[in-house]
Order: structure tokens, then sequence, then C-alpha cells
């Protein structure tokens, strides 16, 4: 799981660089049972095509993947900036959270918060943890 | 339900969806293409196993399932499967309950999910719809 957390950790970093900031960067797990995440994301910079969009993140993201974090990964997930949902208030609120140190990480490197919702229980914020990005 | 049985029934619902589309009926296109990613798995399931029929008998009647997630983890290719953007799309509307963001399904969905439906199907079951 670790690994899996750092990879899109470092995925998503090299993106910012070249295209610019997520809104939104979670993974998030319907079911703490089978810990399976989807990883959901939102930015400015999105193609309006879709497939577009999905065929430039599932390259960059996904790309030296293997069968232990696809073990654990569901899929990519994008929002426009425009998006309203619920599930994306929610996240905007614990990615603040998680800016101003509210969540410990209880020494795994990264945060997970039981957000007691349907839409989303567990969710891992992706912005400004205290997870180490190799170079 | 033998392989050739399964590539009919893929067809036959795929021309469903591309009609379903032609008539604005967006988000029962959306269902029906996702049961075509369903089907193709199945077939990829049956091929993977070396099986004459996809068998939901007995010891294996947990494959008698709509989840797309445990079927693509059975296929062997996993990997390389849900590293495709076909995937992530139809992921998304398998997932519609929780993540629709939309009042209702609209043209660029559908277009967008029979697209990522070609992908699959061409690279599960290598047909051409």
């Amino acid at each position: 799981m670790r690994d899996l957390v750092i990879k899109i950790k470092k995925a998503l970093q090299s993106i910012e660089e070249e295209k610019g900031e997520f809104r939104i960067k979670c993974l998030v797990a319907k079911d703490p049972s089978d810990m399976l995440w989807d990883l959901i994301l939102s930015a400015e910079w999105f193609e309006d095509d879709l497939m577009k969009r999905l065929d430039y993140l599932s390259e960059r993201i996904l790309g030296d993947f293997d069968i232990d974090c696809m073990l654990h990964f569901s899929g990519i997930i994008t929002y426009t900036v425009k998006s309203s949902h619920p599930l994306l208030d929610m996240l905007r609120v614990v990615q603040e959270n998680n800016r101003i140190g509210k969540y410990s990480d209880l020494g795994q490197g990264y945060v997970i918060v039981d957000s007691h919702s349907e839409l989303a229980q567990l969710i891992i914020p992706l912005n400004n943890s205290e997870i180490l990005v190799p170079a | 339900m033998k392989p050739e049985e399964i590539l009919g029934n893929i067809r036959q619902k795929y021309s469903d969806a591309v009609l379903l589309k032609q008539h604005g009926r967006y988000a029962n296109l959306i269902y029906l293409s996702g049961y075509c990613v369903e089907l193709s798995l199945k077939y990829a399931i049956t091929n993977h196993m070396n099986w004459s029929r996809y068998k939901t008998e007995g010891k294996l009647k947990f494959l008698k399932v709509h989840d797309l997630e445990l079927l693509v983890s059975l296929t062997g290719r996993e990997v390389h499967i849900k590293k495709m953007s076909a995937w992530q799309e139809v992921n998304k509307w398998s997932e519609l309950k929780r993540y629709d963001d939309s009042d209702g399904s609209m043209l660029s969905d559908a277009e967008s999910m029979l697209l990522a439906v070609n992908k699959l199907v061409e690279e599960l079951c290598e047909i051409s719809l």
C-alpha cells in the first residue's frame, strides 16, 4: 500500500511540474474491507476531451504500476473544476484539514481519514502530506 | 455460455447501445455498455482458463457476478487492462452511484463510453465492433 501511495505521489508531482497543480488529488476507498482505492483528480488544466485526458493521466500515473499496486488500485476518476458533487466538497475539506496538519499519519508516512461517509469511507489526501517522495 | 455466444451477445448489446445513442437515451446506453465490458471480461476469463464455456456452477458460483474489478483480476491481464484509459472511463461509470457529477448523462459521456467499450472489447476479445 505504501508503495502505491509513493508511486502516485511521485507521478502527480511530476505532472504538476509540467501542467500545473491539481485542485483535488485524493485516494478514496469505498469499502474498508477490501482497501481498493480510486484516485480522484481535478485540475484547471484538464482537457475537455475526456479520453485524451485519461490517456495522458493513465500513461503518466499508471505506467510503472505492477501487480502488487494494481491489487489495491481500482481506477482514475477525473472531474473538471466546474463539476459539483458532495464527494468533491468532502475531499476539499479533507485536503484543507490535511494542509493545516489536523491529521497525524501514525507512522506509515501518509494519512488515512475515516470519513464515516457512504460516498467514500476512507480517504488519503495526497496534498502536502509528510510522506517522502524519492528524487 | 460458450465463447461464441458471449461474442454474439456483446455485438448485439453494442448495436443496441449505438441505437440508444441515436435516440438520445444516454443513461441506458451507458448501462448497456457496462454490460458489454462485463461480457468481454467473462470471454477473456474463459479463454484464459481454457474453458469451453464460462462456468458458474458448483465452487465457481462466485463467478456469477457483475463486479468488473473481480472479473478483470481473473483474466490474467489485470495490470495491462487497468492501465488503459478505457478502463478508467468504464470504471467511472461502474461507480456511478457514488461518483456521478452530472444531472444526467450527456452525449459526450455516451461517446466516451462507446469508445472505451470498443477499445476494451478489442483488447479482451480480439474483435472489432
